[in-house]
């Protein structure tokens, strides 16, 4: 009997927001699709672990629903009792081998799978491929992720070093210790200052904020096959699916390149979009890839025009140091998102809209209502023109949908729902107080995964159920410290002076709350 | 039909060091082995294309045997004719597949086979052990060079993309064409991390500054398979062959010195030499090997205690770094040789012997010859030399690990300095005639690129004095054929070129005869 190495060592599940309907569903409406509605639909998880990422979309839409399986009997178990403790009747996760899938399995609106492509055997790549085309809605879309090269050969290289430096060795643990200690050898021994050296001083310091669990799936494991995009493609196509887009929508539009290499990637696009972005990968050197796939007979349009925009809601965290009189005149002004990615620009309606986004972030806005929003902001006089009226909102659409392609700006079909700021008694949901009981990682209502810095804030979290004002809050903290229930440090050092406690736990309760408005926790 | 690539595209034809006879037996000698005398040997290349390799070994071993094959026809044909044209008797080159090969051939003392092993198919890969296996002496020595992993991952990816780009197009010119324009795009291009960024640069940059041919074959062949170390370890143990060593034994050696690595290595490899050599990969990233293979059956010496060193000619390139270097002092001298390797000592031994080594270059001499001289160098004060070949032979071994020396079983046929009658090679002068490139008398390929030394190369074939070939010289300046410079300015004075010409004819003979190419 073999032992599924994925019973043995927990694969820490966690959300994965660019798999999330909304994501998929703002693609698709992007290219010219009409995709189920994100708040009733149907979505499978191919290899789903412990609903990690499908219990929380299944959490936030309760109209409609989740089905996961996962080969790894244990992590299913897990992911059951947590969807029974949230009550929730919408999700099912099965215990199932990919390859006993049913032809009555059902039809799905949204299908995902996530990293399971490059670890598998290539009769399971088929039948993964083979579920997609079989139980795909006619206008659904799935979301497959894998390794891709070139980035795939750099890992590659330090992959099997490890592999074979453990090879030998059978208990897991041990295997992780030994490969982390070739590697911090490697890292060190190589002290020079040539790109392998780089190289492997920058793996090592990946690999130091990585659990044992990770280096075994991502790194140990056997099956490992990074392929070229194009290959991914055609693969795909033998399955009668085509490519819809990167489930990342700025990573398909070049930045940053020098003219003649935006030159060829641009002309060999307007031939193949896939190959265009074939080269694309060649010069960013991509290792991962998150492709939306659709059937091969949905006709797509590409073309994207400023009045698309107009269909979403769209959201920024991007920031500018520039206010008042600079974004009314044509001043030039410079937003900066996270990552590096930033915009310069000089349109009064472009530096109002970006502005006002980046203040009430996380929540997104529909166009429309920014569109007025932003006419507010600038202090336009209602205008009864009707070509005014459009030209307006050409303009904004084309700066948000070339924003968006720069990935400063996100849109949504479906937006989160969630609170600006605390009410008197503060509420984070029923999933959020689960998650900081059961650990330290939470999943936001935007579907993203948050690491939280210490136990104090999952301490806070717990006790946000709309039953406690602020105070209450922290009175219960300090007693819990005082009976040395919660350990509370500083620099160090215990504290003992109750006054400097208080003071302590109110400063904490006060970030945590500024926080968890920030990653939109509270609830409406 | 198909077409052998190597016949649309012919590989470009070098000799290399490496592989001749004379390192080989060395690097045998050096282990405990007792191979063949490289004067009286056998030698069998596999894929020898048209012959460039083979042919100055045959040459300058006349009592020796040569046979090549490859798979390539028109190769094969173009060496036969060099070899009629240079009347050799002691070689013979074969059209023939590698799988057709049978004991017919006879037995070798040494069989090499250089950048094949990484570009033919497993069927292929399996020959070419299964031949070295059945036609090798029980003494004999096998050298195989293949692309290795850590470091051929960063080929891989180049050659993929390549592949990729030129996938439209048959024609190899074009396919050479298209491959050099996305190589620029990339270099200039690239976007992704800093590291990736420096490797594909650092390789591109390399692919592109070969040839088109070794860019058409290197890089865009289809068939591309690098192995990790122990994996071709693996595979010539399936076949009754064991790693000697590496072909430079400077490469098994670069990181002995560092006691971390040292350490590291002991308690990852233990003492077997596989591991240890897959681990040193994993170090230096390693792209490329050069493997020394013998019978297992054949059992070898590691040990290398300094009493090894007496076995062998010497031979060093290097020089001290200052002009006068201290001898019988304890100063410490650096030594260099022109490639960059570099050693610093203060024993007067080591520096008097790096002296006389470098005044006798490109010759080389025995290890007691060197004793000898080294110590008379130190004069009559110096402890007496039958007590310090140890000394001498530890401090050569940790030279020629370090790339600083060579060692030799036979004397290479070179010269010091020119004779009254200075003569090259006849091959070097039917090189000369076809190209930029000869053959030295080290075995190794040198581009002479100056046209005076190119002209002055077909004349030195030992009827000539220094008095007729300055006179050969000032005919060609003054008919235009070659110029004289002083400094940058050009002589055109027919006065001063007499003048000159004598000063000119001995520095050219001074750089032929540091390059090893004169025999007399």
């Amino acid at each position: 009997m073999t032992v599924n190495l994925y019973d043995e060592f927990v694969y820490p599940g966690h959300s994965i927001p660019q798999s999330h309907p909304d994501n998929l569903a703002t693609l698709a409406t992007l290219f010219g699709m009409t995709p189920a509605p994100v708040d009733h639909c149907r979505v499978l998880e191919i290899g789903c672990g412990d609903g990690g990422n499908l219990i929380p979309m299944a959490f936030a839409l309760p109209d409609s629903r989740f089905v996961g399986f996962d080969l790894a009997a244990r992590p299913i178990a897990t992911g059951s009792a947590r969807a029974n403790v949230l009550g929730l009747k919408n999700i099912e996760l099965h215990a199932l081998d990919i390859m006993d899938v049913p032809a009555d399995f059902g039809t799905f609106d949204y299908i995902l799978c996530h990293g399971v492509y490059s670890w598998v055997p290539d009769a399971v790549k088929v039948k993964l491929l083979e579920i997609c085309r079989q139980h795909l809605a006619p206008a659904g879309v799935a979301y497959v992720s894998y390794d891709t090269h070139p980035g795939g050969h750099l890992r590659g290289m330090l992959r099997e070093m490890m592999l074979y430096h453990v090879r030998e060795i059978s208990d897991p643990a041990e295997k992780a210790r030994q490969a982390r200690a070739l590697v911090k050898f490697l890292s060190e021994a190589k002290g020079s200052s040539d790109s392998y050296g780089s190289y492997l001083r920058e793996e090592w310091a990946g690999f130091t904020d990585r659990t044992d669990s990770d280096i075994l799936h991502d790194e140990l494991e056997r099956n490992y096959s990074p392929i070229w995009f194009h290959q991914f493609m055609a693969h795909a196509r033998e399955h009668g699916l085509q490519y819809l887009a990167d489930a990342m929508f700025h990573t398909m539009n070049p930045r940053d390149l020098p003219a003649e290499a935006a030159r060829v990637v641009r002309e060999v696009a307007q031939r193949d979009n896939v190959i265009g972005e074939q080269y694309l990968d060649f010069l960013t050197c991509r290792f991962f890839r998150r492709t939306l796939l659709c059937h091969q007979d949905v006709p797509l349009d590409r073309a994207l025009p400023p009045e698309k925009a107009r269909a979403f809601y769209v959201a920024s965290s991007a920031k500018t140091t520039a206010q008042g009189e600079d974004l009314r005149s044509d001043a030039v002004v410079e937003f900066k998102g996270g990552k590096g990615v930033g915009l310069t620009t000089s349109h009064p309606l472009a530096k109002t809209a970006l502005a006002l986004l980046g203040r009430i972030w996380p929540r997104a806005l529909h166009f429309e209502q920014l569109l007025l929003r932003t006419r507010a902001a600038l202090e336009l006089p209602p205008s009864q023109d009707e070509a005014e009226q459009t030209r307006e909102a050409l303009k904004l659409g084309d700066v948000l949908l070339r924003t968006y392609a720069g990935g400063l700006v996100e849109f949504h079909v479906h937006p989160a729902r969630f609170a600006s700021q605390p009410g008197p008694r503060p509420m984070v949901s029923a999933l959020v107080r689960l998650q900081a009981a059961e650990g330290d990682t939470i999943t936001t209502p935007s579907h993203a995964t948050v690491h939280l810095a210490d136990d104090l804030v999952r301490e806070i979290l717990k006790l946000l159920d709309g039953t406690r004002d602020l105070a209450t809050v922290v009175g219960e903290i300090v007693a819990r410290i005082e009976s040395g229930e919660i350990p509370l440090q500083q620099n160090g050092a215990p504290l003992h002076n109750r006054e400097s406690v208080w003071r302590a736990v109110t400063e904490k309760v006060d970030l945590t709350l500024a926080e968890s408005a920030q990653w939109g926790l509270f609830l409406a | 039909m198909t077409i052998n690539p190597y016949d649309a595209v012919p590989y470009p034809g070098n000799a290399f060091t490496h592989t001749h006879p004379d390192r080989l037996a060395t690097m045998a000698t050096l282990f405990g082995m007792q191979p063949a005398r490289v004067d009286r040997c056998r030698v069998l290349e596999i894929g020898c294309s048209s012959g460039d390799n083979l042919i100055p070994m045959a040459l300058g071993l006349p009592q020796s045997e040569f046979v090549g094959f490859d798979l390539a026809a028109r190769p094969i044909n173009a060496g036969q004719e060099r070899i009629a044209a240079l009347g050799l008797r002691n070689i013979r080159l074969l059209q023939m597949d590698i799988q057709q090969v049978t004991q017919d051939l006879g037995r070798f003392d040494y069989i090499a086979c250089h950048g094949v092993y990484s570009w033919v198919p497993p069927p292929e890969r399996d020959a070419i052990m299964a031949a070295c296996q059945s036609l090798l002496e029980p003494q004999g020595v096998a050298y195989i060079s293949y692309d290795v992993y850590p470091g051929a991952y960063i080929r891989h990816m180049t050659r993929e993309m390549m592949i990729f780009h030129v996938r439209g197009t048959s024609d190899p010119e074009q396919r050479i064409r298209e491959a050099r324009e996305l190589g620029k795009i990339l270099i200039e291009g690239s976007a992704g991390s800093d590291i990736y960024d420096d490797f594909l640069r650092a390789q591109l940059e390399r692919v592109l500054s070969r040839g088109d041919s070794v860019l058409y074959h290197d890089d865009l062949e289809p068939a591309y398979a690098p192995v990790y170390f122990h994996q071709f370890a693996e595979h010539a143990a399936r076949y009754g062959l064991q790693f000697l060593s590496e072909a430079d034994f400077h490469q098994m050696n670069t990181l002995r010195k560092r006691p971390q690595v040292a350490e590291a290595l002991a308690r990852f490899a233990g003492k077997d030499t596989v591991l240890r050599e897959q681990y040193f990969d994993y170090f230096i990233c390693r792209n490329f090997r050069r493997s020394l293979l013998c019978h297992q059956s054949v059992s070898l010496d590691r040990g290398l205690g300094p009493e090894r060193a007496r076995l062998f000619m010497v031979s060093s390139p290097s020089r001290a770094q200052s002009e006068q270097p201290e001898i019988n002092t304890a100063k410490v001298e650096v030594f260099k040789e022109p490639k960059g390797a570099g050693i610093s000592t203060g024993q007067p031994l080591a520096k008097a012997a790096l002296v006389e080594l470098g005044r006798a270059w490109p010759a080389a001499m025995s290890f007691d010859e060197l004793l000898g001289k080294a110590c008379t160098a130190l004069g009559p004060e110096a402890p007496p030399e039958d007590s310090r070949a140890n000394e001498l032979g530890d401090f050569l071994l940790l030279c020629y690990a370090s790339n600083l020396v060579n060692f030799h079983l036979r004397k290479p046929p070179c010269v010091t300095k020119a004779g009254r009658f200075p003569r090259v090679s006849a091959l070097a002068r039917q090189q000369i005639a076809r190209g930029s490139r000869v053959t030295n008398l080290l075995h190794s390929t040198i581009e002479v690129e100056n046209p005076l030394a190119r002209r002055l190369l077909v004349l030195l074939d030992g009827t000539r004095d220094r008095a007729a070939l300055s006179a050969e010289l000032v005919v060609m300046v003054s008919s235009g054929e070659v110029t004289l410079y002083k400094g940058r300015e050009e002589i055109s004075d027919l006065r001063v070129v007499q003048e000159m010409a004598g000063r000119a004819v001995e520095d050219l003979l001074a750089e032929l005869a540091r390059l090893a190419l004169l025999e007399a």
